[in-house]
Order: C-alpha cells, then sequence, then structure tokens
C-alpha cells in the first residue's frame, strides 16, 4: 500500500472535498449578491472606481477551493462551479455569471500554475486573488464600464485587483487556516 | 453471481498520527452467505473495520495496515452509513439509486428493472422524481440501501444504519433488511452497538473492544436483554419555573404546529416533549428555549417572557443542548468557549469536573462526539441556569453514553433545574422518570410543483447559448443602435415564445437596476467630448459621457435580460446532465458538484440550528457582520465534515472507478433546440450590422 502518490491527481474524495467548498462559496455569492444590490450598488455608482473594493468575495469560490484542496484545476473548477450555484439560485446577471466564473477562475488557476501547484501559502495566494482580480476587472470594464474614461479605468483596476489580493487571497488563506486549527482538514 | 467471502488475518491498521492501532490483530472469517453483527462499544474500531472492508480506505494516506485482508468474489460490496441526510447524491429518487450503476457502466437499458427492484426490497415505492430532500431519516436509510442493492452487491456492510433514526425509522430499516434478505443471497456485516435489534436477522455475534475481537459466538437463544438504565430518583418538585399558556409555536413563522397546549414545569421536573417526525417536538423546544418566537399563547420562565430577554440574559436564565452539539460552538479553543460561558475564574474547576482540563486549547469541533456533548453540557448548565433544554439528546449514543446522559440530567434535576427534552427515546424517558407531553402529529410537508413550461423543457446549453450569443456581439461595440436593435428582436421573441414566465418583472428588476447604476458611473466618469455641462474633482459630465450613458444602459439591458430570463427556469439536474452528455465535461466533475448541491440544503439546516444557537448563548444581541462571521466559520466546517462522510458513501458506490460513465437520465438536444442558437446568433449579427451601417459602431478595444 506504499506506492508513491501522485501530488497532482484527483481522487474521488478530493472531487466531493472540492465540491462541497465550491458549493459552499457559490452560497456566499448568493449572499454577496443581495448585500450588493440595495446596499453597496447605489451608492458604489457615485465612485470613481473603488466600488470594485468590496468585489474580491465574488472570487473566493476559486481561491478557497485551491487552498483546500491543492489540486491542478482545482480554482477553476471551485469558481465555476460557485459562479453556477449563484446563477442557479438566481442573481442579477444569469448565465453571464458562469462565463465570470470561468474567466475569473482561470485567472486564479493560472498563478497556481506557474507555482508548479507547489505553492499553497499567503504569498501564493495573495498572487492568485490579484489575478483573479485582473480577470474580474477586465470582464466588469467591457461588460459595464466600456464607455468610461481612463482614470475612471484605472482606479476600477487597482481596486479589483487589490480585493482580489487582499479580500479573496488572504481571505481564503485565513479562513483555509481556521479549517485546518477547528480540525476539518488534514495539511 | 454470489455472496462473498471474507478472509482476514493478523490484520492491523493504524490512521496517521496516531500511536495506538485503531485495528489489531484481527482474524475474522464470513463464509458467503452468512450473517453477522459486529458489536461494542464507541471508538472501538467497528467503523474502521467496516470502511476497510467496504474498500473505502484504500488511499496511501488514510493509514498503515499490515497482516491481510481479502474479499473474495465477483460482485461488488455496498456500503451504508450512519448519518441520513449525509449520503444521498442526488436531488431525485430513482437517479439517487442509478448513481452507483452508472459509476459502474450498467448498460442504461438495465438500470431500471434494477433500480425498481431494489427500491421494491426496501419498501420504497415512491415517483422517480420524488425529491430525496422530501425524504424522512428512515427513508433516507432505505435509499441508501436501495442504492447499494441495485449494484446487486456480494458483502453488504451496514455501519449503525439505525442509531440516528427515530423508532419507526428504526422499525422500516429493519423490516427492509429482513425482507431484502429473503429475497437476495449476499454476505451481511452489521454494525451495531445495541445488537438486540438484529438478534432475529444474524447467525453471528463479534464483538471488537479497543481495536481487538473479544468474542466471536453463533447467536443462539434470545436476544441478550439490553444493559438496564439505572433510573433516576426524582427529587422532590419545587415552584413552577415554566408556564405556558396556550401556546401556538410554528418554526417559520407561517406553519402552526398543533393545538394550543397550557403546562408548567416545576424547578427539578423532568419533562419529555413527545410525538412522531414533524409534531413540532424541536420547534415546541426552541420556543420554550426563546429562541423562536411565540405563534399564539405565552410562555414566561420565572416570570419573563424568553423570547423578549435580550440573548445575554436568555443565556443565564435557560441552557439550550442542541441535537448535534457542535452547534453550540462558536470559539476557536475549548477554554474560550468554558470562558465565555461560565466565566474565566471557574474555567479550570468545570474542565475538570467535565473530564475536559486535558483539551484546554483544543478547536471544540475538533473533539470526540463525547467530549463535544459534555462541553456543550457544561455551557449549557455552567451559568446555573434554571430551564435546561434537550433537543434529541440520545440519538447516536451507545449504552455507556446514554447511562451518562441519564446521570448528567438526574444531577441538573437535583440541582433544583427543570429539564426539559424534546425526543423519541422510550428508554431514556423510563429512566428519567419524565413527564410525558404528547403532541399531535403534524401535516406531511408540501412537494414542490417542477417547473414547467418550454424554459424547463429546452436543453439548458441552448439557453445558454441563445444568452450568450448576443452577449458576444454586443461586447465588440458600445453604442445605441445595436443595443436598441438587439432589444427590440429580443422583446419580440420574448412576446412569442415567453407566454408563462411568470415573475419576470421580479427577475428583471435587478438587471434595471444594474443598467441603471452602471450608466449613472458613466455619466459621472465616462470619456468626456462636446459640451461639459459639470465638473468636479474626476467627475466630469459630458454631452459624450451622457451618450454613453444611454447606450451603456441599453447595452446591459440587452445583455443581461436574456441571460436571467433564459436561466430562470434551468434545473441542476438537467443542466448537468447536459454538461456531461452533450457539453461533455468531465463527468466526475459535474456529478460532484451536483452532490455538494444537495449536501447545501443539509447545511442550510445547520444554519438555522446555529441561528438559534447564537441566541442561547448569549451572543444575539451582536451586529448583524459579528454574528454573520461567528456562524459562517462554522457552518464551513460542519459542511467539510458531512463531505467526508459523502465522499465515503460515494466512494462506495463506485464513484471515481472510471472516469466516465453511463447515463440513467438522457439529456436530449432536439432539432428545435438549435433554433434558440440561431436566433441568438441572428439577433447579435443584426444589432452589430445595424450599428456599422448606421455609421455608429464605437469600437470597445482600441
Amino acid at each position: 500500500m506504499n506506492t508513491a502518490v501522485n501530488r497532482f491527481a484527483w481522487r474521488p474524495r478530493d472531487i466531493v472535498l472540492a465540491s462541497v467548498v465550491g458549493v459552499v462559496a457559490g452560497g456566499l455569492f448568493v449572499l454577496w449578491n443581495i448585500a450588493n444590490v440595495p446596499l453597496l450598488e447605489p451608492l458604489g455608482a457615485l465612485l470613481p472606481g473603488f466600488q470594485a473594493l468590496g468585489h474580491g468575495v465574488w472570487l473566493m469560490g476559486g481561491l478557497l477551493t485551491a487552498l483546500v484542496v491543492r489540486k491542478p484545476g482545482a480554482a477553476l473548477y471551485g469558481e465555476i462551479l460557485a459562479s453556477t450555484v449563484s446563477a442557479l439560485v438566481g442573481n442579477q446577471w444569469g448565465v453571464i455569471t458562469l462565463v465570470y466564473g470561468a474567466v475569473q477562475g482561470l485567472g486564479a488557476e493560472l498563478i497556481f500554475a506557474l507555482f508548479a501547484y507547489r505553492a499553497w501559502g499567503w504569498i501564493a495566494a495573495l498572487v492568485a486573488g490579484a489575478g483573479s482580480g485582473v480577470a474580474m476587472a477586465a470582464l466588469d470594464l467591457t461588460l459595464f464600464y466600456a464607455g468610461a474614461g481612463a482614470t475612471f479605468m484605472t482606479i476600477y483596476g487597482i481596486s479589483s485587483i487589490a480585493s482580489g489580493a487582499l479580500l479573496a487571497g488572504l481571505g481564503s488563506w485565513a479562513i483555509t487556516r481556521a479549517l485546518v486549527k477547528a480540525g476539518a482538514l488534514r495539511q | 453471481m454470489g455472496a462473498a467471502r471474507v478472509d482476514i488475518s493478523d490484520f492491523s491498521w493504524s490512521f496517521p498520527g496516531q500511536l495506538t492501532p485503531a485495528l489489531q490483530g484481527i482474524t475474522l472469517s464470513l463464509e458467503p452467505g452468512e450473517r453477522v453483527l459486529l458489536t461494542g462499544p464507541s471508538g472501538s474500531g467497528k467503523s474502521t473495520l467496516a470502511a476497510l472492508l467496504a474498500g473505502v480506505l484504500r488511499d496511501p494516506d488514510d493509514g498503515v495496515a499490515s497482516g491481510t485482508m481479502f474479499v473474495v468474489g465477483d460482485r461488488p460490496r455496498g456500503l451504508v452509513l450512519q448519518q441520513p441526510e449525509d449520503q444521498t447524491v442526488m436531488a431525485r429518487v430513482h437517479d439517487d439509486v442509478a448513481f452507483g450503476l452508472e459509476n459502474s457502466w450498467v448498460e442504461p437499458a438495465q438500470m431500471q428493472g434494477l433500480i425498481d427492484q431494489a427500491l421494491v426490497d426496501v419498501g420504497l415505492a415512491l415517483a422517480p422524481d420524488h425529491p430525496t430532500r422530501a425524504l424522512s431519516g428512515g427513508q433516507r436509510q432505505r435509499l441508501a440501501l436501495a442504492g447499494a442493492l441495485a449494484m446487486e452487491p456480494g458483502l453488504l456492510i451496514l455501519d449503525e444504519p439505525t442509531s440516528a433514526l427515530d423508532p419507526d425509522g428504526v422499525t422500516s430499516v429493519l423490516s427492509a433488511v429482513e425482507t431484502l434478505l429473503e429475497r437476495r443471497r449476499m454476505t451481511l456485516l452489521v454494525i451495531d452497538h445495541n445488537p438486540e435489534r438484529w438478534w432475529g436477522l444474524v447467525n453471528r455475534v463479534v464483538r471488537c473492544e479497543a481495536g481487538e475481537l473479544v468474542s466471536d459466538e453463533a447467536v443462539s437463544g434470545k436476544a441478550p436483554p439490553r444493559a438496564t438504565l439505572r433510573a433516576i430518583t426524582p427529587p422532590p418538585l419545587g415552584e413552577p419555573v415554566v408556564v405556558v399558556s396556550d401556546l401556538e409555536v410554528s418554526r417559520d413563522g407561517a406553519v402552526t404546529h398543533g393545538g394550543p397546549l397550557s403546562f408548567s414545569v416545576q424547578a427539578g421536573e423532568i419533562v419529555a416533549l413527545r410525538g412522531a417526525n414533524g409534531s413540532g417536538k424541536t420547534t415546541l423546544a426552541m420556543t420554550l428555549a426563546g429562541v423562536l418566537p411565540a405563534r399564539g399563547g405565552s410562555v414566561t420562565i420565572g416570570g419573563l417572557n424568553p423570547h423578549v430577554a435580550s440573548s445575554r440574559d436568555l443565556a443565564t436564565l435557560v441552557g439550550v443542548v442542541p441535537q448535534n452539539p457542535a452547534h453550540s460552538f462558536f470559539r476557536a479553543t475549548v477554554r474560550a468557549e468554558l470562558s465565555a460561558g461560565v466565566g474565566a475564574s471557574r474555567v479550570l474547576s468545570d474542565a475538570t469536573r467535565w473530564g475536559l482540563d486535558q483539551v484546554l486549547d483544543a478547536h471544540p469541533l475538533s473533539l470526540s462526539g463525547g467530549q463535544q456533548r459534555r462541553l456543550a453540557l457544561a455551557l449549557a448548565t455552567g451559568g446555573d441556569q434554571k430551564v435546561l433544554i434537550f433537543d434529541e439528546p440520545s440519538q447516536s449514543l451507545d449504552d455507556d453514553g446514554l447511562a451518562e446522559l441519564v446521570t448528567q440530567m438526574g444531577e441538573a434535576s437535583a440541582a433544583g433545574t427543570a429539564v426539559i427534552l424534546a425526543t423519541h427515546d422510550d428508554a431514556l424517558v423510563r429512566a428519567l422518570k419524565a413527564r410525558e407531553i404528547v403532541l399531535e402529529p403534524g401535516d406531511p410537508p408540501a412537494v414542490e410543483i417542477p417547473p414547467t413550461g418550454v424554459l424547463a423543457t429546452t436543453n439548458p446549453l441552448a439557453l445558454v447559448g441563445a444568452a450568450l450569443l448576443p452577449a458576444v456581439a454586443l461586447l465588440s461595440t458600445i453604442d445605441v443602435v445595436s443595443a436598441s436593435v438587439a432589444l427590440v428582436l429580443m422583446l419580440a421573441c420574448l412576446l412569442l415564445v415567453g407566454r408563462g414566465i411568470q415573475g419576470l418583472g421580479t427577475r428583471m428588476l435587478p438587471v434595471g437596476l444594474a443598467s441603471v447604476f452602471s450608466a449613472l458611473t458613466i455619466a459621472l466618469y465616462g470619456q468626456s467630448s462636446g459640451d461639459v455641462f459639470f465638473q468636479w474633482g474626476l467627475v466630469v459630465v459630458s454631452e459624450g459621457s451622457l451618450d454613453l450613458a444611454l447606450a451603456t444602459a441599453l447595452r446591459i439591458l440587452a445583455i443581461g435580460g436574456p441571460a436571467v430570463i433564459l436561466f430562470s427556469r434551468v434545473d441542476a439536474t438537467r443542466f448537468a446532465d447536459a454538461l456531461s452528455q452533450q457539453a461533455r465535461l468531465p463527468e466526475n466533475f459535474v456529478v460532484g458538484g451536483l452532490s455538494g448541491l444537495r449536501l447545501l440544503e443539509v447545511v442550510a439546516g445547520d444554519r438555522e440550528v446555529r441561528g438559534w444557537m447564537m441566541r442561547a448563548r448569549g451572543m444575539g444581541d451582536r451586529s448583524v457582520p459579528r454574528r454573520v462571521v461567528a456562524v459562517a466559520l462554522t457552518i464551513f466546517v460542519l459542511a467539510i465534515r458531512r463531505s467526508h462522510t459523502l465522499a465515503m458513501a460515494m466512494e462506495a458506490r463506485a464513484f471515481g472507478l472510471h472516469t466516465t460513465r453511463t447515463h440513467y437520465r438522457t439529456s436530449v438536444f432536439p432539432r428545435r433546440d438549435y433554433l434558440w442558437i440561431v436566433g441568438g446568433g441572428l439577433i447579435g449579427a443584426l444589432s452589430v450590422t445595424a450599428a456599422v451601417m448606421t455609421g455608429s459602431f464605437h469600437a470597445v478595444l482600441g
């Protein structure tokens, strides 16, 4: 029974764990969607780009899943699954959410791949969160703010990336550590 | 095809990082067709042996084995676990039974017969699409049994299949096993700490203690009487503490359970709330605890209305122990939990009293089941509360745990605490000499009707395509013409096919708001050109930015509208079918996601109880964000715990055996569904062409 384990291979239980983490993150997305419509969006509409600072929450599906499961493809899978849950429950963007999920998941996935799927600490989390933030900013700026001026686009882009790095990256890293401490994960 | 033979010889097993082996020197043989009961106290290694025999501990990370273990036979192994909610994989009854068949590449044509027979054998004749979430615990266990049976196992392993069930559930599972043993030939291993339940169904009893087999006997004669629970001596009763008059209770504010109730509970008295599933025992208990409001009538505790009391005051008045003690804990260490519950000065003495002094710095959720229960009790009694309320305290307890519980309740009662418990357990009620309050059975929960209409029957991928094609086209430009043309064409289509899409207005409201807000942002910060009307800091409102704002509003409506409408009736199972069968996405991930989605329903129940416990533990007065954070992390921990059980149940049903699966449900993509894609493409092409021809095309990139 002591054959070498392929660190990159997904076992069935990894798929189930990733699925549960992704779905729970989807639940988080839904709560954040609800908080955003009546509260944050109307206020944010007046800001010159800082409204993106809260958007990192929508990147946590990929970050959390990757940091918990630590497998290639986990960030992509987790973010797609979480956004699918968000769309299935019903949100303000419908099918578009699936595209966001795929692109944002890819943003984080590429960074973890650049780290050769060996680094899962706070640095990797921070950079992957930023990578996911770049993807989110690119989509938002083409879909919602294509007519915006250069200053707005710059502030919005930087805010998205910062939010991705801090809220999604460091936030997910902290949550994962708390999960390990609570005895829920062996890492 | 036949029953399996089991040969285990001098087998030992250690989990990683644990010094004591979980199993040691096990030697056991089961002849094909033999029916063996494995019994023993909690933590004696029974479940480890079951998991190993079922083949779900085969990863090198799982632990270290020595000796040999063979299961010889040409049929798979089946496994049913203890927790009913954590082993249902799919949203519909027949899909759930088909799960293992799909994983093991059974031909779709053969599936229906196997599914029907398995469901008949466990006595669960339900409609194929019956939602699994509407099943009771006993029904869920029989569903899990059917899922194992459909695979025609040579060895069936039942690990505490009745321990988490109420008496009706226990009876239904026992009779299902009895029936299937008459009809099918297989080797059976049952694990239970209540051996007398299985006496007529097995021919051997093996006992396991501390990882070793200590006895192995043929079943003869009568079942051993269950270790008798020593009854307590009720203390003299004091003044009435809890006074209930004309009380009506309701869990969600809408459905009311039972008629008005009036009773009182005196100091030192033990009262048991009894009644079938759905009769509202838990709801009544939580109303008495002051975490749910009374729907009619009144509850007073020591003259106070517990629901009006602040959460802090309530926590000193009433102690609550939930069915799953893990729901009581909100802090990162046992020490912090005790410090908040009983005060810093008493942490050490209370920890010693409850046998928790060795684990003060451990995370509460990492404790064993027994330790968690003692901690929950320490917290519920630590503030000298007048009333102690338990929800199903004896479920999943073995004999020792039950005896300990009776002693603890007896001590509380002797100290003058009024004890109220919602329970199914007759033996517990007798041992406590509790006064019983019997609730009327409630109405069965309503089963929702699946959505119908064109959006519910079209292949979801066609709808995704129809929504995304115009979106992709519109993303290339930002101008009023393309967005308006797309909007008009879509409205026309909507009038053609859209009848019967109810609730469209509510669905569209957020998109409408988003378009207005984005337009506002663009008006303030858009690319400026032409006359400038207003300037302040970064804000420049100009002719150009206003034009762009209008274009933005229309464009978001044209992209977001169909995206929301077309996805509004998509069912998760049908979407998953299409994703694996037409889009050919990795199937085990698609089906894994579906099972995760089902577990989310269970997690939602966890969240409800956590909300109650937060108020009961005195944290309900905190601000919303602080409450959300305190609940969120533990919900996550519980979800991951549940995922471990779910993974085991799924692996036991051949999940991950292959990278592809056969399909019980066929996802079709009929020709008419291509019309959606063509329509979407046409709308996109026409609107962009119109923008180019009128010269208003305004490229987004560059």
